[in-house]
């Protein structure tokens, strides 16, 4: 991909705490304008490589680029593209929201003060605190802090929002307003969000990468780690007598083979095919013409996030 | 979100990004909640009631002690008030300084801050500046100044004001010594009681010294900034010199200089 195509590429970005690596040599490329999920168990790196990417750390080796600017000798210029939301937020409690929107507002533009607030309300809006907007933020429970912050990193519309466990603290409600959030922003800005909550990240992101152990062990289409790496795999369930069916597909050279699964009234294979244009029309006709056979269900094998994430997470195996 | 939109994008760069916004906010943590006017009313009763005690009870228990007073009384009534004044406001200037770096690095908004375009320099600058003008205000020059007025109200004419605003001048030298080095301390260490502890250590340091080491290191008694309030008495209530006495101010200036700059590289090494 080009660069000019990536919100964010690093190459060999690492970073060592007294011989401890926090975080091995990582080779990141997010593309503009998608949701990206960062995923890994906790202490896999994820706040570590946020950390980098915004200068608040220095890397031990390596590098990255942000948008355009050098992550190392150009940190303030990456900062005016980015927002960022950290995990636990902590901002100024004598200050209301409003307030803190403004303060955060005005590090990167000046002008029209009517223009500026409209932005301030319409963000105020957009997480949902425009009831809250004038009371200190001392009083916010974890959720609108959450929200705030949302607000706070997107209120000089960066190109890039890094959001550290957006919706870790939140309740179902809380995070599904979140989720709405992230999937508006979509279209005006890349957002790169760190989480360990799967459901969320299947929801909503285009692509994902899965940090363990401080190593890169999987970055891919959200789609494609969901179809698995074992190539197409059919899902089927039957009844009846499929002894005739099995022996007719064995002997199909796309079929590369049939894993069945215990059952005691159904019969449930999975088949893997090596020709996914010639299964996707042979594959039906050759099971319903059969007529000891039932199909009850057909249709192509879908991976968990979960079942991606935690064989890849604590087994090392590929699903 | 609309595009079209005529704000201008802020153009700060280098050493000085984020400066003025940051400045704004630290002057609306003293000037925009009720902490200006609680600070003015203690340091008007800790500075200026002693004053007005003397200059207006005092008369009132013990007549023969009223009526106007001259200005040799009034020179030896600046001098008690200048002493009490650097006193207080040493005190007043650790307490108020020892949480400003150390506490955003605890809570994490110093993390935050520094997500944003803003440089580890502007961040020094906007503390020394938001709030040693405000203790230069509030503490400094408002009592000073209301001080000023009593004497002359009591003395029943305006005095002359210039050995004042000096001592205010060299005031104001003295102070900044401990904001910055309470600023410095701050980058150093991850808790207030270093911060408040060691310049209490040196205040105490700089009135041992010169009876412990004065014979050996002659030198340093000179250049100690402590001797900075020998200076400010001399100045305010017209008395002669002390000898030498712009070493103190130009080593003070020197250290402040020396503070600054290691708080600002001490920041810019720090990981949050």
């Amino acid at each position: 991909m080009n660069q000019s195509n990536l919100a964010i590429d690093t190459q060999g970005l690492s970073k060592e705490y007294r011989q401890v690596h926090a975080l091995k040599p990582l080779n990141l490329q997010v593309a503009r304008n998608s949701i990206f999920g960062f995923l890994g168990p906790n202490g896999a790196g994820k706040t570590t490589t946020i950390k980098l990417l915004l200068g608040l750390i220095r890397p031990t080796a390596g590098g990255g680029v942000v948008c355009g600017s050098d992550i190392v000798h150009d940190s303030l210029e990456v900062r005016r593209k980015i927002g960022y939301l950290p995990q636990n937020p902590r901002f100024y409690e004598h200050m209301t929201a409003r307030e803190m929107l403004r303060f955060r507002a005005c590090f990167f533009y000046r002008g029209p003060k009517k223009e500026s607030e409209q932005r301030i309300e319409e963000t105020l809006e957009l997480v949902g605190l425009d009831d809250k907007a004038d009371r200190p933020i001392r009083g916010f429970s974890g959720g609108e802090l959450q929200r705030l912050g949302i607000g706070l990193a997107q209120i000089n519309y960066p190109e890039l929002l890094i959001l550290d466990e957006p919706a870790a603290s939140l309740d179902p409600q809380g995070r599904r307003d979140v989720l709405e959030v992230m999937n508006r922003l979509r279209k005006h800005t890349t957002v790169f969000y760190c989480t360990h909550i799967l459901d969320d990240v299947q929801q909503v992101s285009d692509s994902v990468a899965i940090l363990n152990h401080g190593e890169l062990v999987a970055q891919a289409p959200l789609q494609e780690l969901l179809n698995g790496s074992e190539g197409t795999v059919y899902h089927i369930v039957m009844e009846g007598d499929v002894s005739g069916a099995q022996s007719r597909l064995s002997s199909m050279p796309w079929v590369s083979g049939i894993k069945a699964i215990p059952s005691d009234t159904q019969t449930i294979w999975q088949v893997s095919v090596t020709d996914e244009a010639t299964a996707k029309t042979e594959l039906f006709r050759k099971l319903v013409c059969d007529e000891q056979v039932i199909v009850l269900e057909f249709g192509k094998m879908k991976y968990e996030l979960e079942d991606v994430f935690l064989s890849i997470v604590e087994g090392g195996k590929d699903v | 979100m609309s595009s079209d939109t005529t704000l201008q994008p802020v153009l700060e760069h280098g050493w000085r990004s984020g400066l003025v916004n940051l400045l704004r906010k630290e002057n609306s943590l003293w000037w925009r909640t009720r902490k200006w006017w609680i600070q003015t009313l203690v340091w008007l009763v800790i500075s200026n009631g002693i004053v007005a005690f003397l200059l207006w009870v005092v008369p009132v228990i013990d007549p023969s002690a009223g009526g106007r007073i001259s200005l040799s009384a009034v020179n030896e009534l600046l001098k008690v008030f200048l002493q009490l004044e650097l006193f207080f406001t040493t005190f007043g200037v650790m307490v108020l300084s020892q949480g400003l770096v150390v506490n955003e690095k605890k809570f994490g908004t110093a993390a935050w801050v520094f997500s944003n375009p803003v440089s580890r320099s502007s961040y020094i600058f906007s503390k020394l500046i938001g709030h040693g003008w405000a203790i230069f205000v509030i503490l400094v020059l408002g009592q000073c100044l209301l001080a000023y007025l009593q004497f002359a109200l009591k003395a029943g004419m305006l005095f002359n004001p210039i050995p004042l605003i000096l001592a205010i001048g060299v005031m104001c030298l003295y102070l900044l010594f401990y904001l910055t080095l309470a600023l410095m301390l701050g980058t150093l260490f991850d808790s207030t009681g270093p911060v408040i502890g060691i310049p209490i250590g040196v205040l105490i340091g700089m009135v041992l010294i010169p009876q412990i080491l004065g014979n050996l290191f002659p030198w340093l008694v000179l250049i100690l900034p402590g001797r900075l309030t020998d200076l400010v008495v001399a100045v305010g209530a017209g008395l002669s010199l002390p000898a030498n006495w712009h070493y103190p101010l130009i080593s003070t200036g020197i250290l402040i200089v020396v503070f600054i700059t290691s708080a600002i590289a001490r920041l810019k090494r720090e990981e949050f």
